[in-house]
């Protein structure tokens, strides 16, 4: 099952950028949705209790970060017992590593992310399962993510000042794809891929750094 | 753990094109445990402010098993000291307790005529056997005084001093010898001479107990 297959049964109707050999990419500018001005409305962290030795810190990680790391899991593998797997040991990662977190540089639940993708990542090329069926495509973004992350708020929101081969290049990068992936699914060269690569991350960080200066 | 702005970049990304969907609720019942024998199991550093991480925590049983064997000797000899330092303690309370008992007693009684208006008041010195006889109110009549005490009837009331009285004795106090014995019961007599034992015929012009 090719990406853009795999895209319109995971997310009917909502595709937003999936690659396919017949058609690289799919226009996501409309996507882009309009954001409204940030506030900075995430919870307090909880990293740094846990990385303080609370105990209930570490219980309540699971309660508010559960969700997001299993559906996070769910979009890099299909199989549930696989995914459970998975969120255990996306867990285990956060709790050893609250302390690495600093709340300068992202929000906690961008850390979260970040954790569960190299995590995924890890587990699913250790398996050398690269199995495309099982990797969900890149989807449109998520009104609900975009309300509650700023980071992701932001992130996205750069992404308009993006040709469409470049943002479709770094959210297929995000989603876990390697470059060489994104260079035969959307059928360009490996060196295009990490040139628009390099540009749309550019932009990403800038705005994200501009944000965490300015706040 | 080192990650760079790339990876935060791409995180953010992953999470605005991410739909969070509830967990469900065999899963979090997993994740909870773990949380739980995480929480447990790993030992946190207050020195450097950081979360030590499992692997580098030595288990507890194993840290046990280094600790000599004379210290917990020790502990145990200073656990036996304190039991029978205690237990001594306790037992010594008791028995002092036993000892100084007249001193649970009231220091004081009050004996009051059949009006029930307290007409004088004795009064035990911290547990000996010196008291003292307030007379509250003039004792009418020209003869002597005689105060009572009985560690439990009238049938074992004794002696414990005589006064005269004149009107005049309002409000003086006069010197008692109190058995060391708990007193239970007073009376206050008044006869023309001084009597050995508390007979029916003594008028009985008060009452304590």
């Amino acid at each position: 099952m090719n990406p853009t297959a795999a895209a319109n049964a995971f997310f009917p109707g909502t595709l937003a950028v999936a690659v396919s050999p017949g058609r690289p990419y799919v226009n996501a500018k409309d996507d882009v949705v309009s954001l409204p001005a940030v506030t900075k409305n995430e919870l307090e962290p909880l990293l740094p209790r846990v990385a303080c030795g609370d105990a209930s810190a570490v219980r309540e990680c699971v309660v508010r970060y559960g969700g997001l790391v299993h559906s996070l899991a769910r979009r890099f593998m299909k199989n549930e017992s696989d995914i459970e797997d998975a969120c255990q040991d996306i867990f285990l990662a956060l709790w050893k590593n609250a302390s690495a977190y600093d709340a300068t540089v992202a929000g906690e639940a961008t850390f979260v992310a970040m954790i569960s993708r190299r995590r995924m990542i890890d587990r699913l090329r250790s398996r050398r399962e690269w199995v495309e069926e099982e990797r969900a495509p890149v989807a449109a973004s998520d009104p609900d993510a975009l309300e509650r992350h700023i980071d992701a708020r932001i992130a996205y929101k750069s992404l308009e000042g993006c040709s469409e081969e470049q943002r479709n290049v770094v959210l297929l990068s995000a989603s876990g794809y390697s470059h060489s992936e994104i260079s035969e699914s959307m059928s360009i060269p490996l060196g295009t891929v990490k040139s628009h690569y390099k540009r749309a991350i550019e932009r990403v960080q800038n705005a994200l750094l501009n944000q965490r200066g300015s706040s | 753990m080192k990650y760079d702005s790339d990876e935060i970049s791409e995180a953010a990304l992953l999470l605005a094109t991410t739909k969070s969907a509830a967990l469900p609720k065999s899963l979090e019942a997993k994740l909870l445990k773990s949380a739980d024998e995480f929480g447990s199991e790993v030992r946190f550093s207050t020195t450097k402010g950081a979360a030590v991480g499992m692997d580098n925590v030595i288990p507890m049983a194993r840290a046990r098993a280094k600790t000599p064997t004379w210290v917990w000797g020790a502990w145990a000899a200073a656990a036996a000291v304190i039991f029978v330092g205690v237990h001594s303690w306790k037992g010594a309370a008791s028995t002092q307790a036993k000892l100084a008992a007249p001193v649970v007693e009231p220091s004081e009684w009050k004996l009051v005529n059949d009006a029930r208006e307290a007409v004088a008041t004795v009064a035990r010195a911290d547990g000996a056997r010196k008291g003292t006889l307030a007379v509250l109110v003039p004792l009418r009549g020209p003869s002597r005084y005689q105060i009572w005490v009985s560690p439990s009837d009238r049938e074992g009331a004794v002696s414990v001093g005589y006064f005269q009285c004149p009107e005049s004795c309002k409000g003086q106090s006069f010197p008692l010898t109190l058995p060391i014995e708990p007193i239970r019961s007073l009376w206050l007599t008044q006869s023309d001479g001084v009597s050995s034992s508390l007979k029916d015929e003594l008028t009985v012009l008060a009452t304590g107990n």
